[in-house]
Order: structure tokens, then C-alpha cells, then sequence
């Protein structure tokens, strides 16, 4: 067979095959309608998580100086006990502390 | 008296075609009359029965969606078309980058392979023929994006040169060298099998 005519049973078969294929019971209007509000949803989501990260971002500040601030404090403390002490630490215990 | 001069950078809207539009009114009809034609062009183009019925009716969907914007610049076929041949693009490219996602490809021209348009063939000249129109398919399906679609608008769909322009936006000359290439690389894979 030439060419052209493996072509054409080409198509024919093509042809025949797709003929078997009818259109779907399917409410492609309803498919248009929820598509949108789908993605709306998905937007919003989007929106409000990113709307969020500047205050995730500053919670997490607040955390990090409260804790900056607790550990400044015992440090501060122990200096002063530090400080305060009439004997050095290693003669602590002929002073009777 | 002054005349209203044309504002540049501002298109004038052509004015609907009105005959083309009214076509689309019931969108139903639409529906039933080029739904095998759609179907068939993405078959042709995937040779997968699934992901052909899953464009078709994308396609339906977005031109159901875009139907106040159609302006009847194109019949509503070509109007289809160009929407199906964008689908199978963009279906075709997200796949490549999808290849683990793929099943074994199973071929959808099992019942194209067992039809044959000719009865009169004698039983080993139809083996043949049958082969042929496998290897045809299989040597369309690997063809280059454009080629391929080109080939399978021409020999499939049997548009004309300027229908397959309107379609895929391609120039004549375009057109032209696609096809030529197309054909050039079938031809010489349907031959290699003899």
C-alpha cells in the first residue's frame, strides 16, 4: 500500500476510534462555576497566610527579647553575687558562707 | 467640521459577528456538534482515551467561559480548535515534566488498529495495514510539538492551509515547513517498517 494510502486508513481509523466517544453527561456549567469560587478560596488562604507572617514575624521577636531579657537578668545577678562577695569564691568556705 | 481622529495605542473593537456569535447561543448544541472533532484531536494527539475526554471537556469548559468574549473573528470550529490545540500543549508539556507520575502507556488505538476501512484486503496484506496505522500513529505522537499538531490539523482533521494558520496562529510559511517535516519524518518511519 503507498503512502498516501496508509494515510488515509490513518484517518479513518482515528476517525472511527473518536466516533465512539460521545459527550459526557456532564454539567459543564456547574464545572465553569465552582472553578472560580475554588480558586477564589484558594486565594484567599493564600492571602491570609502571607497577611499573617508579619505577625507571626513579631510575635516570635517578642519571644525572642523576653527570653533575651530573663537571661540578661541572671547574668546581671550573678555579676552582682559576684560582686558582693567579701572573699573570693575558693576561700568561701573558711569564711563560713 | 472635525472628525474623530483614531487615538493611538487604542484599538477599535470590530463589531461582533453577529451570525457567528447567535451560533454559540446554545451552548448545548455547540457541544454535541463538535464534541467528536475536539475528542478526536486530542485522541490523535495523546492517544490516550482518558486524558482526550479530560481535555475535550476542558475545552468546553473555557470556551463556555469565554463565550461573551467571542467575537466571531473565526468560525466557532476554529475557535474550539484553537482552544483544544493550546490543551494539548500546555497537557503535553506539564506531562514531560511529570514522567514519574506516568502508568505503562497503554495505547488507544486498540479498536483503530482492529478497523480497517477496507474489507476486501486479503487477511496478511490487513496485518500489514494494521501495523502501518500503528506505526503511523506512534511516529505522529513523537513528532515535534508543532509538526505534530500541523500534521494531525492536515491529515486528520483535513483543514486547509489557512484554517490551520487561523488555528495555530503559525504563518503559511510556518505552516508549510511543519508539515513538510512532519511528513518527511513519518513517511520515512512508516518505511523503515517494510
Amino acid at each position: 500500500m503507498t503512502f498516501r494510502g496508509v494515510l488515509g486508513q490513518f484517518r479513518d481509523a482515528v476517525h472511527e476510534e473518536a466516533a465512539q466517544s460521545a459527550p459526557p453527561v456532564f454539567s459543564w456549567r456547574e464545572q465553569s462555576k465552582t472553578r472560580p469560587v475554588l480558586r477564589w478560596a484558594v486565594a484567599a488562604v493564600l492571602a491570609l497566610a502571607i497577611g499573617a507572617i508579619p505577625f507571626y514575624e513579631n510575635a516570635r521577636q517578642r519571644q525572642r527579647a523576653a527570653e533575651q531579657a530573663i537571661a540578661d537578668e541572671l547574668l546581671m545577678e550573678q555579676v552582682n553575687e559576684g560582686l558582693s562577695r567579701s572573699v573570693p569564691l575558693a576561700m568561701s568556705s573558711l569564711a563560713g558562707y | 467640521m472635525e472628525t474623530a481622529a483614531p487615538v493611538l495605542g487604542v484599538s477599535i473593537r470590530e463589531e461582533p459577528n453577529q451570525a457567528i456569535v447567535a451560533g454559540i447561543a446554545d451552548f448545548d448544541a455547540v457541544v454535541r456538534a463538535h464534541w467528536t472533532r475536539v475528542y478526536r484531536y486530542a485522541l490523535a494527539s495523546l492517544r490516550d482515551r482518558d486524558a482526550a475526554q479530560t481535555i475535550a471537556q476542558d475545552c468546553f469548559v473555557k470556551a463556555y467561559r469565554a463565550r461573551d468574549r467571542f467575537r466571531g473573528e473565526a468560525s466557532v470550529h476554529t475557535w474550539l480548535m484553537q482552544i483544544a490545540v493550546n490543551l494539548v500543549r500546555d497537557h503535553t508539556r506539564s506531562r514531560r515534566f511529570q514522567f514519574w507520575k506516568r502508568a505503562p502507556a497503554i495505547p488507544a488505538d486498540g479498536a483503530a488498529r482492529n478497523w480497517i476501512a477496507c474489507g476486501e484486503i486479503d487477511p496478511e496484506q490487513r496485518v500489514l495495514v494494521k501495523e502501518q496505522v500503528s506505526a503511523m500513529w506512534s511516529a505522529t505522537t513523537n513528532l515535534p510539538e508543532k509538526q505534530r499538531t500541523v500534521f494531525l490539523l492536515r491529515y486528520v482533521e483535513e483543514m486547509d492551509l489557512l484554517e490551520i494558520v487561523a488555528v495555530t496562529g503559525l504563518s503559511e510559511g510556518a505552516v508549510k515547513v511543519h508539515l513538510y517535516r512532519a511528513l518527511r519524518s513519518v513517511r520515512k518511519f512508516v518505511e523503515s517498517l517494510r
